[in-house]
């Protein structure tokens, strides 16, 4: 299946990821080679998810890094 | 560091006292909140003699371990009736730290009117004379005091709002640069020190040499240890780069960036005042910006910003995600210039930056002006800056704004204005505004960086709970909440550092505990004010009316968030 991936962060690049059928968040982001899960946010759909988070065709994901306001 | 000052304002009487050695590890939060609680009764007038307003360093003060230098100031809140600790960056713990003061306490209130500066030096504590600061705002007050009293000199101070008791007002204190602009904003503590006819403390570390570090080898290699964990730290260098604003694209994605009075959480022109384009708009400009400035000596995140004009001149240090947004999108507001001017004008009034932004918000609802304008902000402003009717009410802060306006969508918790996070679309912080000792407070327990799916009820009271310990255990050190993430890995060093600087044993699980009791401690003094659990909910909009960018409402069950301090 595919997700579509966009990068919230200094390249703000958009790709589509062939990953395999029922894959989680944690395995996209061992695919993209972010070894630090949670130093990022990841926002599928709206909403945000854990590494747990079974993906589904089609889901459009933003990566962000974890941040926090002063 | 073990020297407490005690002013006594009726009879201008200053005295000492030392910490007792069983004592040692009591700083920052857990010392402003342990006096209060001990000191002040807690249904006393807050402008009263029996109030007090208590100004203490944290653990690290005076050394150069990153972000371990914040300032903590506590008393009875003028905006909330609560208890109150508000803390920032900035020089003064560090110049407490090299004067071996632990605490500086201001108690009673002057026999006659008058306004005074708290001068001290290595050798000498004195109340001078101030008639001549009177309703002179930040800046100046900043630069006459560092005439009279030496350039390198460290500052504490209110602005003309403070001196008039406004209860939105803070308490400003001195960058590295001596700029007056790093804030104790929350909960009007700076009313509370203009009651007491207090414009500033002044602090001069000329010859002090403090603080006596126990172990300076062991401190030097957990120090350094700590620096390459920050500077390794892919999302500390974002800090770096973007600064705060870096959340604003978070929140605007996730439906949680306050926007038109907490009506929506996303803002159609985000991409206007998010982390990218001012860190565009600042290098872009170039002249005195900077995009990543040290808020405090020895920070090595450097998160804070100089932002300039379009000739490159100067107009606020630092512009901060909070204030982009409550001043901002909250006001419907997408420049950024004027964002800087509303938040520079607060800084030299002497205001909290989210109160006002409250404010403003809710009366841009009420229609006193509309949504987005700025310029019309800026003209609040001056009402401020003249003294107005108005203007007096606006700088009361957004809930009495509110309440005068006639506004039912006031967004607020125990009379504080939320921080820039809807509680609908990030549930733990609506935990923590609803719950937390000090009203509706972002870093009392800040869940946004936490692993739980933010829009759902489920799991968000034990992680606000877990925040609200680590948050208060960082203000009870004295250290930036931004290096907790260097800690994740080596949580020992936090007591180890304390150990090297003061010779007393400490461990994590020691400070964690320190944090649970003044926590604990804090809750209790509301309680004889008169809070109660019932007084731990966020107003019923947020139950009732879906926020039409996450799709949700604030559900997580009452019965859950009442057992969040049994621990």
């Amino acid at each position: 299946m595919n997700v579509q991936v966009k990068w919230m962060t200094d390249s703000r690049k958009t790709e589509v990821i062939d990953i395999h059928e029922k894959a989680t968040v944690g395995e996209l982001l061992n695919k993209l080679n972010i070894n630090n899960h949670e130093d990022f946010l990841i926002v599928i759909n709206g909403k945000n998810r854990l590494s747990d988070y079974v993906l589904h065709n089609e889901d459009q994901v933003k990566i962000f890094h974890s941040m926090a306001g002063g | 560091m073990s020297r407490v000052i005690r002013v006594q304002l009726e009879t201008g009487k200053i005295y000492e006292e030392t910490v007792p050695a069983d004592q040692i590890l009591i700083a920052g939060r857990a010392l402003t909140s342990k006096l209060v609680a001990e000191e002040v009764e807690p249904t006393c007038d807050v402008f009263g003699p029996s109030n007090k307003l208590v100004f203490a360093a944290g653990l690290y003060a005076g050394t150069t371990v990153s972000c371990g230098n914040r300032i903590s100031i506590g008393g009875k809140s003028p905006l909330t009736g609560t208890i109150k600790e508000s803390n920032a960056g900035g020089n003064v713990a560090h110049k407490m730290g090299k004067l071996g003061i632990r605490a500086i306490v201001l108690e009673g209130l002057p026999a006659e009117e008058k306004l005074q500066i708290l001068h001290v030096t290595k050798d000498t504590v004195k109340l001078v004379p101030a008639d001549d600061y009177k309703e002179m705002p930040v800046f100046q007050s900043a630069d006459k005091l560092r005439q009279q009293f030496g350039e390198k000199i460290a500052i504490s101070m209110i602005g003309p709002t403070g001196e008039r008791k406004s209860a939105a007002s803070g308490i400003a204190n001195t960058d590295n640069e001596g700029r007056p602009a790093r804030y104790c904003g929350r909960g009007g503590l700076g009313a509370l020190m203009g009651s007491k006819g207090i414009k500033a403390l002044v602090l001069d570390d000329n010859q002090a040499t403090g603080p006596e570090i126990k172990n300076q080898e062991m401190l030097k290699n957990v120090r350094s240890s700590l620096s390459k964990e920050i500077l390794q730290n892919e999302a500390l260098g974002r800090f770096t780069k973007y600064g705060t604003a870096g959340m604003v694209d978070v929140t605007n994605n996730l439906g949680a960036l306050p926007t038109k009075n907490f009506s929506r959480g996303s803002f159609d022109l985000a991409e206007q005042i998010n982390g990218n384009k001012l860190h565009e708009v600042i290098t872009q400009r170039g002249g005195d910006g900077n995009p990543s400035h040290a808020c405090m000596p020895g920070c090595v995140i450097r998160c804070s910003n100089v932002f300039p004009n379009a000739s490159g001149k100067e107009v606020v240090a630092p512009l901060e995600y909070e204030t982009i947004s409550l001043m901002g999108s909250n006001c419907g507001i997408g420049n950024l210039d004027i964002i800087a001017e509303l938040n520079y004008r607060c800084n030299n009034l002497g205001l909290d930056t989210i109160d006002m932004g409250g404010a403003i918000a809710v009366a841009m609802e009420a229609g006193v002006i509309e949504f987005g304008d700025g310029e019309g902000a800026i003209k609040l402003m001056e009402e401020i800056e003249q003294n107005t009717y108005l203007g007096r009410i606006l700088a009361s802060g957004g809930v009495r704004t509110g309440q005068v306006l006639g506004v039912r969508r006031i967004p607020a918790v125990k009379g504080q204005i939320m921080a820039a996070y809807d509680p609908r679309a990030v549930k733990g912080l609506g935990v923590t505004y609803s719950t937390s000792t000090m009203g509706a407070d972002h870093t009392a327990g800040q869940t946004v960086r936490m692993p739980v799916e933010h829009h759902s009820p489920e799991g968000q009271v034990e992680t606000s709970r877990k925040a609200q310990i680590t948050n208060t255990m960082h203000d009870c050190i004295g250290t930036c909440l931004f290096v907790n993430g260097a800690f994740a890995n080596h949580q020992e060093w936090l007591g180890e550092m304390v150990t090297a600087i003061h010779g007393e044993t400490c461990t994590y699980e020691d400070l964690q505990n320190i944090s649970k009791q003044t926590l604990l401690l804090e809750r209790e003094f509301n309680r004889k004010a008169g809070f109660s659990d019932n007084d731990d909910r966020l107003p019923e909009f947020f139950y009732t009316e879906e926020n039409p960018d996450s799709g949700t409402v604030f559900d997580v069950p009452e019965d859950e968030i009442r057992k969040i301090f049994d621990f």
